[in-house]
Order: structure tokens, then sequence, then C-alpha cells
């Protein structure tokens, strides 16, 4: 009856995706009623695509195996301790059960046997867009990469299949010692600095997919901004997978020095196959003391591609750390973020959105762990299902003993708009200590017929007046995003709602 | 280990088949195969909900044999003297998980109100208790619902024919002595436009009786009734208790229950309610009161299976020391559960940095014409309460207390009788006393 949660969840989680991010059509935002576009057909058109495979450069053998592993560390000519790293964390994964909590179901139909787990189109990287395969550079100038680049983002990362393609950063930041490359590169060129933080937050252990993308990982990005340094403009990731049953598998570590600030963003998408891919990412934040992170998603997979992201931080004294995640894609996403507030003072901030469409289900939520006096926590997620879509909070505050004056401030509101659909929440929370503040609530509900009614009588349609409503409850997330991702948000959001109603 | 294990187990074999030799044959039938249930039945896992914060092994028989009922009752409770039927409908005296005796009065028991031992019932109103017993649980037999089915020594049976409506309560007092395996089954059902108050109040001999307690209660309100049913748990602190609630509840009827936990040393409580009709109202209350190293776990479900009905939930826990209070909830709507209204709430004050409060308000809908919400909060006393009374002349200790007590009495009053509000506010006041 009830399901399960957390300290023993796996945190998958999604990775992101963003979306075209970028200044695509402009979107007017209430348009709706009158397109006829499908849900589907626009995926397709703007994302489903896929390209030729014929000039890649490798592509593995279906199935994982230690064979693989090796092959995979060698190819990249990796230092010894991590080639180990590997090694063991495969052990683990062949190990440890699948989950018994969550949609056990749809966990049990991935087939670990049927998946490409490493694949790369390129035997290069390029820091020139000009230098990127043809077909490739097509590929994120469709969706709309290089022109964000240059409208408003500090760095980007273009990762392809199992490997980052095309990767650039800001001089200016370069200059003041702002490092943002892949996560290849990073071993290569800091080994200490990976080595002393690789997998600190996230051990090999932690859950079956975390030790699955520690054997197999390959790409991600690596962030280390210099105490002190505020990176004005975000940095951002574009993953994008293109082979049918492929494993992306980034790894990607951000450390933001003492009272540092950087905004990070990621997006993803892939080509709508008729089988199914599999995106276990491993995502390690550390804020150290005073430092700002602001990790933001856009995850817009297909609907094919089963999403088990691990996403972590450590929060030091007085530190900030805020995820930002948007759940549009996938088939199954499992995705908690989770901020672990080990020093006083430090704050963590998850603010989502989930949208659970036919054959869907967003398995959101967020972890925080209070484990320092006064910090404090605020969890707003925002939850929409349509069409049979399954959409699940689930989540865990944990304060322990000693973390005096925390506060913790939890809010769930879930939109149902059919009859069909399907809003769970899971909250769980453990307190250990008792001079705390914590505040949970949720809210399930359907479109309000007296707001619906008011639109109406003002000259909308029904459906104008949903979409209308919809942006209107997850306003508190897109007013976060950079105002490109804003509009693109609403646009979508607009566009998965066409015909919602009727 | 798992010698005593064996011993035990082929003892409780033995038990089973002693039982069911006096009991009708339908009756010996379902002990039997509650028995194979529950031998063949798996511990719950613990990566659910339900069982995260309470070890399922600790609810095993281990070592205990299956306890022989007491005879004696002791001293009635001051509040249970009166002997005239003016504040209460009938009186009944439970020991050990079997009913003694039962007296109600002759002007009820005229219009067909039956309060009995439930394996009398089974012999002497068999067509009522075959529709009715088990029929809440089997298909979910949980291990342990499973044990008290086999083993049950006795229980209550409480039956309001149509149309029948009780201005008083029906009080049962039950004890609980020695160190034994207890196991009870109890029955209630509410025909018809019929109308009752029952009041459940369980407590033990001495405060070191450290039985383990297995009771079952399955609650029927059918058509247009109205129940309410109210449980005081005042037990000593070695009494292990491990209830499970089923109620069903019918178009247009009403349950309210109101839960007190105050005693027993661990506690793993489920509370089920279904929805089957609509109009069907369900409000249940709760109390805990737990302090020194009490673990009391409670697990409620409210199961919207039809739509167009409301349940309202309301959880108030108060954790002293180094006790642990657990609650888990879930408001299911179904997919015929249009019309729904559900709210839950669940807030816990934390009276020490010792005490520990774990909360997980669920909620599964799977439908969206609804209008659902829960709430919990987990927390010291409110600052500014405090600072008022402080302003008013009150002394912290003062404050602390009529902080509290203000927070528990909207539950407390909610419960029959006067003299057993009263009871309970004593009770809760001297624990608060001692814990602040």
């Amino acid at each position: 009856m009830s399901d399960t949660t957390t300290e023993t969840t796996p945190e998958t989680t999604g990775s992101a995706p963003l979306k075209g991010a970028a200044g695509t059509g402009t979107s007017e935002p209430l348009k709706g009623a009158a397109g006829t576009v499908g849900i589907g057909d626009d995926y397709d058109t703007r994302y489903g695509f896929h390209d030729d495979e014929s000039d890649y450069d490798f592509k593995s053998k279906k199935g994982i195996d230690h064979e693989i592993v090796e092959m995979i560390s060698r190819y990249k000519n990796e230092p010894e301790w991590m080639r180990e790293i590997r090694h063991k964390a495969l052990d683990t994964f062949f190990s440890k059960p699948m989950p018994t909590w969550g949609n056990t179901k749809l966990l049990s139909d991935i087939d670990f046997d049927n998946i490409h787990y490493y694949v790369r189109a390129s035997d290069r990287q390029s820091r020139d867009w000009d230098d990127v395969p043809e077909s490739v550079k097509n590929t994120f100038e469709k969706l709309g990469i290089p022109e964000a680049e240059r409208k408003f983002l500090a760095g980007v990362t273009a990762q392809y299949e199992s490997e980052v393609v095309y990767h650039s950063i800001r001089e200016d930041l370069t200059k003041v010692g702002v490092i943002f490359t892949d996560m290849d590169s990073a071993l290569r060129e800091y080994p200490d600095l990976v080595k002393k933080y690789f997998a600190t937050i996230i051990p090999p252990e932690d859950n079956k997919f975390a030790s699955l993308n520690t054997a197999v990982w390959s790409g991600g990005s690596f962030v280390y901004v210099p105490k002190g340094v505020d990176v004005k403009i975000p940095l951002q990731a574009y993953f994008r997978i293109n082979t049918e049953n492929m494993g992306q598998f980034e790894r990607t570590l951000i450390l933001a020095d003492e009272g540092s600030k950087v905004h990070y963003i990621e997006g993803c998408t892939a080509p709508t196959y008729s089988s199914d891919s599999l995106h276990c990412a491993v995502v390690e934040l550390r804020a150290m003391k005073g430092a700002t992170i602001r990790y933001t998603t856009i995850q817009n997979w297909s609907k094919n591609v089963y999403n088990l992201v691990t996403k972590r931080a450590v929060a030091e004294a007085n530190s900030r750390v805020e995820w930002i995640d948007g759940n549009l894609g996938s088939k199954l996403t499992m995705k908690y973020p989770a901020v672990y507030l080990v020093g006083e003072g430090a704050h963590a901030e998850v603010l989502s959105v989930a949208l659970s469409s036919s054959d869907q289900h967003q398995d959101a939520g967020s972890k925080v762990i209070h484990a320092a006096p006064n910090t404090t926590s605020v969890i707003t997620s925002k939850s929409i299902s349509k069409d049979g879509g399954r959409g699940t909070y689930r989540g865990l505050v944990k304060v322990h003993r000693g973390a005096k004056g925390a506060k913790v401030n939890v809010k769930c509101d879930a939109l149902l708009l059919d009859a069909k659909s399907r809003s769970d929440t899971y909250p769980t929370m453990e307190v250990d200590e008792d001079s705390v503040n914590i505040e949970h609530e949720a809210t399930v509900s359907k479109v309000g017929e007296e707001q619906l009614f008011y639109l109406m009588s003002r000259g909308l349609t029904e459906d104008e007046a949903t979409v209308l409503i919809v942006n209107g409850f997850i306003e508190p997330f897109t007013k976060e995003l950079p105002m490109e991702y804003a509009v693109e948000l609403n646009r979508l959001v607009q566009l998965e709602m066409e015909g919602a109603i009727g | 280990m798992s010698d005593t294990q064996t011993s035990t187990d082929s003892s409780l074999a033995a038990a089973v088949e002693r039982l069911a030799a006096d009991d009708p044959g339908w009756l010996a039938d379902a002990r039997r195969a509650a028995w194979a249930a529950y031998e063949s039945a798996a511990l719950p896992d613990r990566a659910q909900h339900l069982w995260r914060y309470t070890d399922p092994a600790k609810l095993l028989p281990g070592a205990r044999a299956l306890a022989v009922p007491g005879d004696s009752f002791g001293e009635l409770p001051a509040d249970y003297h009166d002997g005239t039927f003016e504040h209460v409908a009938g009186l009944a005296i439970e020991r050990d998980g079997r009913l003694l005796r039962a007296v109600i009065d002759s002007t009820i028991a005229d219009r067909g109100v039956v309060v009995c031992d439930i394996r009398e019932a089974a012999r002497e109103h068999e067509a009522i208790t075959r529709k009715y017993f088990l029929a809440l649980t089997q298909p979910e037999f949980d291990k342990f619902e499973a044990l008290s089915t086999a083993l049950f020594a006795g229980g209550t049976f409480v039956h309001v024919p149509r149309g029948v409506e009780l201005d008083r309560p029906l009080r049962i007092a039950h004890r609980i002595g020695g160190d034994g395996l207890l196991a009870s089954r109890s029955l209630i059902v509410i025909e018809e436009n019929a109308e009752a108050t029952v009041v459940f109040d369980l407590s033990t001999m001495t405060a070191t009786d450290a039985a383990l307690l297995h009771d079952g209660l399955e609650v029927h309100v059918a058509q247009a009734a109205r129940l309410r049913l109210v449980f005081i748990q005042s037990a000593g602190r070695k009494l292990v208790h491990a209830p499970v609630i089923r109620c069903r509840v019918d178009r247009d009827a009403s349950l309210e229950t109101v839960t007190v936990c105050m005693g027993a040393g661990l506690v793993k409580s489920q509370q089920t309610t279904e929805l089957v009709g609509k109009g069907a109202s369900v409000k249940a209350l709760g109390i805990v009161f737990a302090d020194h190293r009490q673990h009391v776990d409670h697990h409620t479900l409210q199961d919207h299976l039809i739509g167009h009905n409301a349940s309202d939930l309301d959880y108030r826990t108060v954790v002293a020391q180094r006790a642990r209070s657990a609650y888990t909830g879930n408001l299911r709507i179904g997919l015929d559960g249009e019309g729904a209204t559900a709210h839950q709430r669940n807030h816990n004050l934390l009276l020490h940095d010792t005490a520990r409060a774990d909360t997980i308000p669920e909620l599964e809908i799977l439908t969206n014409d609804v209008v659902c919400s829960h709430a919990a909060a987990v927390g010291p006393l409110d600052d500014e309460m405090m600072h008022f009374c402080f302003s008013r002349g009150l002394s912290p200790v003062e404050a602390k207390r009529l902080i509290i007590a203000g927070f528990l009495e909207p539950v407390v009053t909610r419960i029959p009788g006067e003299d057993l509000q009263d009871r309970v506010r004593t009770v809760l006041a001297t624990r608060l006393a001692e814990a602040s």
C-alpha cells in the first residue's frame, strides 16, 4: 500500500534536457487552440530525428561486462585508479538488486543486455563549430545550441552519444581561473582535483544506477569556480542521444570554491525510437563556504528513454544550492536531486516541475539532509498529469540531532487534467531534533472550474484558458529560468496542453 | 533462537487446533487457513513505508507462549461504577482478548442490539458473523492479521440492527495481564440507518505486564448509519500492542474514529477505511502522547473506492524524552473516486531534542475531479504563543502545559462522556507535568 522512499532510494535522476534552448520560436504564450500540431508530431520534427551513423568512429557491442569496461578505460587512456573504480563499480552493479519500490513494472522492462554502453561519433573534440563533424553539427544547429551560446551563455558543452564533441568557454572566465570542460579532459588535465572529489558525494555503491554510471561513465561536465569568482551568465551542457538502444552515462562534477557563484544549465533530447534507451547520469556538486550553485535541468528526452539519474550536492557553511528541475520527457524518470546541508547556515532550494503525459511516469522529488545548525530548505514541486500520465512526488527531509534551528518548507501541488491521469505524493519527514520547524503541504486538484469560467467569460476558449491556468500554476518555476528558457518552457507546455481538454 | 521459534510455532499450531475444536466448522476452517497463511507469509518488507520505522520481527511471538486468558478483571475504573444506564447504553468487560461479561440497557436489548464475545456470536448469530467476519481482511491478510485470526481467544461482537439509534455510548473495558502472546478479534456491524458510539478502553492489569497483543477489529457501517468509535489506550509501558482496524463505510454513512494513544512500550497500529458509497463521511482524529522510551507507530489509509464523499484526518502527536513517533498515512482516490474530498493532517510537537518524530503523509490520486490536501508539521512549541502566555504572566512551564493541552483539546472533546474526557485530560496532564 504505501510505497517506499528514500534512504535507500536510489536516486536516480534524470538528466537534463534542455530543450532547444534557445531562442527558437518565440512563442506566443497563448495560442493553443488553433494549432493542430499533435504532441508526438512536434517532438519528432523538432527533436525526434536521428542522424546516419555510418561514419561513426566506434560503437560497442550490446550488453555490459568487464571487457566493455576495460575497453572504455583503455580507449580513454585513463589512470589506473579510475580503471579500478570502474571494474569495482561494475561488480557492485551486478550484485545490487533492482529497486523494489517505485514503478517496478517499468523498471523490470529494462533490458540491460540490449544497450550500447559506449558509442562515439567522432574521434576528437572541437573548440570550434567548424571542426565538428557535419552531421553532428547539423543536429546541434537544429537544436539551437550555437545560437544559444552566442546569445546568452558563458560556456557550452555538447555531448553526442558517449562523448563531448564540442566545448567552449569565454576567455574572460578562463583568465580568472574558471575551469569548464568535459569530464574526460578534466581527468587528464586536472587529475588531482578530479581524484580528490570524484565519487565522494555519490559513492559508487550508492545505488544500482550510480554503480552502473561509475563503471561505464563517459562525458559530462567538470566545473571549477575559484574563490570569490561570480560567473554571471550560465554555463550550459546539452546532451543528445542519437543511436537506438543507447545508454548515456555522463558524469558531472561541479566545485564552487568559497564565496563563488555559478549557474549551470543542462538540457537533453533524443530521437524517438520504438525500443528503449537508458540514461543514467551521476551529478555531484560541492558548494564550499559561502558559495552558490544553481543547477537547472530541462529534461525533454523522447518517450523511449529511461531516465534514472543520481544528483546530489554537499553544501558547506553559508552556502546555497539550488536545483531547478523541469521534467517533460522520458518514459520513466526517477530523479531526486539531493542536498546534504553539512555546514551551519547552508540553504537548499529545490524547485521542480513535472509534466506527465500518456505513457509517461515522472517519479521525481528531492532529498534534503539537515546535518548542521540553522540550515534551511525550501522544496516546491509542481506536477501536471494528463492523458493517463502519472506524476509522483517522492521526497525525504531528514533533520539530524544537533541541527538546531533547522527550517524546512515543502510544498507539493499537483494538477490533474483528466480522469485517467494519476498523481502520487510520497513525502517522508524524519526529525531527530526538537528545535526545528518543518512544514509540509500538498494539494491535488483539477483545473478549477471557477477559474476556467472566469477566463472564458473574458473571451478565451477553454483550451486557451487551460493553458493560461497551467502556465500560472508553474509560474514559480518558470520565473526562475533564464528568459529564453522560460519562453521555451511555456511554449512546450502549451504544445503539450493542446487538445488536453475535450 | 530458531529452536525456540520452532518449538513455539509447534505449540502455537497445537493451540490453533485446540481453539478450533470449540468453534463452529466454518470458523475452525478460517483459523486453520489463517494459520497456514501466517506460516507461509514472509515478514513484511521494510522497504515499504508501512514498515519503515518499526521492525516487524518485534511483533513475532518469539519465545512467548500463547497465554491462557485470565478470568478476573480487577477493579473497574471509577467511571464504570455507576451501574445504571443513565450515561451508557451498555458495559462490557474484556480480559486478555476475551469478553468476560456484557450488560446492556434492556430497552436496547429489546430492540435487538447484541454485545457478546465473538466466538459466542459465531455460534449464536451465525448468519451475521459469517457474513461479516474477515470480510475486510482476507485478500490482503497481512502476516500479523493472519496470526490474530488463527489464535484469537475471543473479542467483542457488537451488532446494532437497522434503524436502532443508541443515544448513549457502549463502553468496552479491556485489560491485559501477564507476558504471553494474546490475540483477539472483534467485529462491529452497524446496520442501515442505525447509530452508535463504541468506546474501547484498553489498559493493563499492572504497569509491568509485558504481553504481546495482536488484536484485529472489523467495522461495517451500512448505508446511512452513523458510528463513533473511540480507542483509549493507557496500558503499562511493557505492553507490545499491534492493532489492525479495518473499516468499511457505505453510502451516506458516517464514521468518526477518535484514537487516544498514551501507553504501551511499542505500538504498531494500522487503521484502514474504505469509502464504498457516495455521501459517505469519514473523520479520523488522533492523539499520540509518547515519552521515555515509547515507540509508537500509526498507519492510516483512507481509501475512496467511490467518490462524491469526504474524509478528513487529523493526528496530533506529542513526543517527549527519548520517545519516538512514526506516522504513515495514505489518502487514496481510486479510478471511480471522482468528486471525493479528502484531507489529512499530522502535526508533531517535539518536547526534547532526544525525541523523534517521523511522518509520511501520502497521496495516491487516480482521477482528477477531486479536492485533496495533506499537511504535516514537526517542531517545538510555537514561540509566539509562548511569548503571548509570558506576557500574560504565565511561567514557561505553565505556558508550555497550557499550549500543549490546547493543542490536544480539540480531539479530547470528541470523546463521549465528561468522565472519560476528564480521565484522559488527567493522564495527559500528569504525563505533561513529568515531561516539562
